[in-house]
């Protein structure tokens, strides 16, 4: 995988650096992310909860 | 007349040089310290007919009021604190049915949650290391988080490695939130099972090991690879949820005291042109139930002008049972482990909606900007029949403390 990335160069990184291009979640993804994780019998990897509340209502 | 020339000469090479002195390049103004504050409105409306504390059968209706605030504050340049609370007001008409008491008391509960957490940067590794802990307590349950973590960048910037262990230890007893007690007293059980003690440990634990590894393959594509190892202990069954067996009978759901979970997911951010954002992730999920999931998401950023971004989002998930699960009156009375929590039987759910970003870049007051709205709403549908509506509603601001510094 990393042999056929690019160098990027620190002015090539306008796109990189867009706060959209992240791949963190919002605060309202975060939210529904935690819905899942109670409503379903997965827990997503990377996700905002793997156990720490009963989600049991 | 000579010595007025010169007084008024030296006079103004002075006046000149104080001026020049604030506007030389030489002095910067620096950021000393930042905090970024977002305040949160969630809220959740839910539908269903499959209450597992009416054993599978019954209404699952649901309201959650989530208000949270999240403050991050940077300073002296690498050290960051980061402060999450909140709390969620629940309306359940489930819960109502734990016993043959319907009280607004047990149709409301309320989960009470704060999280903080330190990191520092260590000035020459691009290496950065964290420590948290906090808790959420909720009527029927307290939960104390702990968690370290480190992530290091490579000196490129192309690469991070990331890694965190958390660990929960969790306590199911209920009674902290009651005004007659405001202390754990014991598990609740359903009122008609009361006559018998169905379980003797109240703890939970729970560990999380998560690793990350992110790489810019170009300048518009990034993509990340995150697994996960979890282990589970103690009782993992919830004391309030029902079983009807075939023969009648009728027990309180009984899960193994073990459960381990592999998930991992590849997430993947491509800037398309000059407007679009295409983000894909796809999730893989095993559990030591015997659940596996998949998950796939698809979202795409379109920013139609400098301050405005549509995101529409589309997510499918499909998982099996677990080896445990039954539906209502179907299990066998000779079965060591029952449940009929719908959370864990096989089916398909399917998400949609779209997220509105605003950036205002507004100061409103001395050193304080308003920086960004976001609007999300999502709609979400359970094969077997459940349905969600999900608001969230955020607004951030940051307020900046700099100083003028002489260049170093």
């Amino acid at each position: 995988m990393m042999s056929g990335c690019q160098s990027v160069k620190p002015y090539q990184r306008v796109y990189l650096n867009d706060p959209e291009m992240q791949l963190g979640s919002s605060s309202g993804k975060k939210f529904e992310g935690y819905v899942e994780s109670v409503r379903e019998g997965a827990t997503e990897a990377g996700g905002a909860k793997s156990s720490g509340g009963c989600g049991c209502n | 007349m000579k010595k007025k020339y010169l007084t008024a000469g030296l006079l103004s090479f002075l006046l000149f040089n104080a001026k020049a002195q604030t506007a030389d390049s030489s002095y910067q103004e620096r950021t000393v310290s930042k905090t970024d504050i977002e305040l949160v409105y969630s809220h959740y409306i839910q539908d269903g007919n499959n209450s597992a504390v009416t054993g599978g059968k019954g209404t699952e209706k649901l309201t959650v009021y989530a208000p949270s605030v999240k403050i991050v504050h940077n300073f002296k340049e690498y050290n960051t604190i980061r402060f999450v609370g909140g709390a969620d007001a629940i309306t359940s008409a489930s819960t109502d049915k734990i016993d043959a008491v319907m009280s607004s008391a047990s149709r409301k509960d309320l989960r009470s949650y704060a999280t903080l957490n330190y990191e520092r940067k260590l000035k020459k590794r691009n290496l950065t290391l964290g420590v948290g802990s906090g808790f959420s307590v909720e009527s029927d349950y307290l939960s104390i988080p702990v968690s370290v973590s480190s992530e290091y960048v490579t000196p490129s910037r192309q690469q991070t490695l990331s890694i965190s262990i958390q660990a929960y230890f969790d306590d199911l007893r209920w009674g902290r939130i009651n005004s007659d007690y405001w202390w754990p007293v014991r598990l609740i059980y359903p009122g008609e099972l009361r006559d018998t003690v169905w379980f003797d440990n109240y703890r939970r634990t729970s560990y999380n090991l998560k690793l990350g590894f992110t790489q810019e393959i170009n300048r518009r594509l990034v993509a990340g690879i995150f697994p996960e190892f979890a282990y589970q202990t103690g009782l993992l069954s919830t004391p309030f949820h029902r079983v009807f067996f075939k023969n009648t009978r009728q027990r309180v759901e009984k899960l193994p005291a073990e459960r381990y979970k592999l998930p991992v997911s590849f997430k993947v951010n491509y800037f398309l042109g000059s407007r679009m954002i295409l983000k894909f992730n796809y999730g893989y999920y095993w559990d030591s139930f015997d659940i596996q999931a998949n998950t796939f998401e698809l979202e795409s950023a379109i920013k139609t002008s400098a301050k405005w971004t549509f995101t529409p989002f589309l997510r499918f998930y499909h998982q099996s049972a677990a080896r445990y699960f039954q539906t209502f009156r179907q299990h066998l009375a000779s079965e060591t482990f029952y449940t009929s929590d719908y959370d864990l039987s096989g089916f398909e759910s399917y998400k949609a909606g779209i997220n509105f970003r605003y950036l205002p870049n507004r100061k409103v007051a001395k050193r304080i900007f308003f920086d960004e709205i976001n609007l999300r709403y999502s709609y979400f549908y359970r094969s077997n029949g459940l349905n969600a509506n999900i608001l969230t509603l955020s607004l951030q601001f940051s307020k900046e403390k700099t100083k003028l510094r002489g260049a170093i």
